[in-house]
């Protein structure tokens, strides 16, 4: 099992390199010159040179990548073109709402799919099964700014049961940052329950026509025990696959609901610092999403271990 | 999976007549009514979307171009001046219904291109990858490395150094869907590779060009082309999310992410300019997802469901 988890690590760490290099050269070999755009419109030629040297783009491009990775190693992004402010502070601030926005919506949109899933397969052709696919189909295509402006519009404005936007940190109040959180993660958390309500179902189904299921329900047991204790067991492993697909879903999902709930998240950051061509943010707060990105699935693959015994004994 | 049925229709090859694939897929629009809603709805936006100049030009509709102050933020109904606004006017004074239907054109265009053009790269990195074990490793890595950065993120950064304009959208979200694609065609080729007839073609001195031609590549088609419409959806909704994030489609582009987006600040006194546009874009997305979920279980009926 540690071989396990050490070869995973392992095989993440090139990922995490390739994600730098991609990184890397989308801002170094993209059209366009980045310290043109930095120092504005109206400047003349010196002060686009001086901002180059400033940028350190003079330098060879291999010891800029050098100097990029040694930075990122030691948790030193650099300097925020646009305002000066340290780039690690600026992310330290936006990462708690982008994180709480993510686990909560994962939360709710796994508390949904999988009942939903089970349930469906199991009632197979009913109406139950009807309605929840239908549902799965029109969270695979309604945009999530327009789920969330119709939620705002009747549960914040109309029905003023929710704050219409806005955070508080949990630092703050807890009770208010669970009360601020509900509606754009149910905004998430719906649309990305979609997925992986089909995949439930579909595996499901295949289980449930299983010899096993057949036999532990000719030995008498409860619908209950078949259903999650025999059936659904074996049919995690392709539903915890999905979830981590999903995962890059919900981190792009967030972005938008940031934007649409105005969250003071790690989105509306990098949104922020597009329109101000901030690349030194753009750069740093896209590898560190995708740093995240990559941990969550490492983590996923690890509960594989504890869902799938197989795993455990085989490496 | 793919491997087995294809051995099959050798063994049966003489045995049973093959039906023509068009008449397959007309079984399969008979049969699931669902994909036959969803191919009409996907037909009647694409027919409004080729005929919007000309509704504009018989001054049927109103020109979207043109931005109005004095008209600005109405709400649907009648003007002042008796002009009829079905969907109200937006921030700019602009007829929302004709940005509807106008910005069909450019979700039709851009969700068609990004969705052929990845198909097409995804499927020649995904065949390579697959096939010549040599580079599969070093391809598949760089995938994952594109592929762990998420896709509206990739793309906003894309755009925000390409500048604003469709070609550029295209390219940003080829990008981001092209991997996904590979990986896919890629696992695909994986099993076919081992598969008896290519042993077989490869013993009677095919060449690697043939073998992939011949009898690689055909294989791949029906789970490429289902994932082609999938890809169809995501982009339009992706295009859309772009342009609602001021990143996309220049603002002056009458499209749906467009108008969204500058109705944005305004949605609570004129909810029309976010909802309206938003059911347009859900319907065509929904309009897909359906088609292809239909296209899915008539082509690879182990996958229904799934995906």
């Amino acid at each position: 099992m540690q071989r396990y988890i050490l070869k995973r690590l392992l095989a993440a760490l090139p990922t995490m390199a390739i994600v730098g290099v991609v990184v890397f050269s989308i801002i170094h070999l993209a059209p366009g010159d980045p310290a043109a755009i930095m120092a504005g419109e109206d400047a003349d030629y010196e002060q686009v040179e001086a901002m180059r040297e400033a940028m350190g783009l003079l330098d060879p491009i291999p010891v800029q990548f050098w100097n990029f990775v040694s930075g990122v190693a030691v948790g030193d992004f650099g300097e925020s073109i646009f305002s000066g402010h340290k780039v690690s502070k600026l992310m330290l601030d936006r990462v708690e709402p982008t994180l709480s926005l993510a686990l909560i919506s994962l939360t709710i949109s796994i508390l949904i799919s999988i009942p939903a899933g089970v349930l469906a397969a199991w009632k197979m052709n009913s109406i139950f099964d009807r309605i929840v696919m239908i549902l799965a189909l029109t969270g695979y295509a309604v945009p999530y700014f327009a789920l969330g402006y119709v939620m705002i519009i009747l549960f914040a404005v109309k029905l003023p049961l929710f704050p219409a936007g806005g955070y508080v940190y949990m630092s703050e109040d807890f009770g208010q940052y669970i009360y601020h959180l509900l509606l754009p993660s149910f905004v998430l958390g719906f649309a990305g329950s979609a997925l992986i309500t089909r995949m439930t179902r579909a595996t499901m189904l295949e289980v449930l026509k299983e010899d096993y299921v057949r036999t532990a329900r000719a030995k008498g047991l409860g619908e209950t025990v078949v259903l999650l204790r025999h059936a659904f067991k074996n049919a995690a492993n392709p539903v915890i696959t999905v979830i981590g697909f999903s995962i890059a879903g919900f981190i792009s999902g967030v972005v938008i609901t940031e934007t649409v709930f105005a969250i003071p998240g790690m989105g509306r950051l990098i949104v922020e610092a597009i329109s101000q061509r901030d690349f030194q943010i753009i750069q740093s707060t896209i590898l560190i999403v995708a740093m995240i990105y990559v941990m969550v699935n490492l983590i996923i693959d690890i509960c594989y271990v504890f869902v799938d015994p197989r795993i455990r004994y085989d490496s | 999976m793919s491997t087995k049925s294809e051995s099959q229709d050798i063994q049966f090859q003489g045995l049973r007549p093959k039906i023509p694939t068009y008449i397959a897929m007309a079984n399969a629009l008979w049969r699931n009514p669902n994909m036959l809603i969803g191919l009409i709805i996907i037909l009647l936006v694409a027919i409004v979307a080729l005929l919007a100049p000309l509704l504009i030009a018989l001054d049927i509709l109103e020109d979207p171009f043109i931005y109005d102050p004095l008209n600005r933020l109405l709400p649907p109904g009648r003007s002042e001046e008796g002009k009829f606004y079905l969907f109200g006017t937006g921030p700019l004074g602009r007829d929302i219904f004709s940005i509807v239907i106008y910005g069909s054109r450019v979700s039709l265009f851009v969700g068609l291109s990004v969705a052929i053009i990845s198909a097409i790269t995804g499927s020649f990195i995904g065949i390579v990858a697959g096939y010549f074990s040599r580079v599969d490793d070093i391809i598949m890595r760089f995938m994952d490395g594109i592929m762990a950065i998420p896709g509206i993120l990739l793309a906003i950064v894309l755009m925000a150094i390409l500048g604003p304009r469709i070609e550029n959208v295209i390219f940003a979200l080829t990008v981001v869907d092209s991997p996904r694609t590979s990986r896919i065609v890629r696992s695909v080729v994986l099993t076919i590779k081992e598969s008896q007839y290519v042993d077989a073609a490869r013993a009677f001195g095919a060449t690697n060009s043939r073998i992939l031609m011949r009898h690689i590549a055909p294989n791949t088609f029906a789970p490429v082309i289902v994932q082609a419409t999938f890809l169809f959806a995501s982009a339009i909704l992706a295009e859309a999310s772009l342009s609602f994030l001021g990143a996309g489609v220049p603002p002056d582009i009458p499209t749906w992410g467009n108008i969204i987006g500058e109705g944005r600040i305004y949605f609570i006194s004129n909810s029309n300019i976010v909802i309206l546009p938003s059911i347009g874009l859900f319907l065509l997305a929904l309009a897909i997802n359906m088609f292809g979920d239909g296209l899915r279980d008539s082509l690879d009926p182990k996958l229904r469901g799934k995906i």
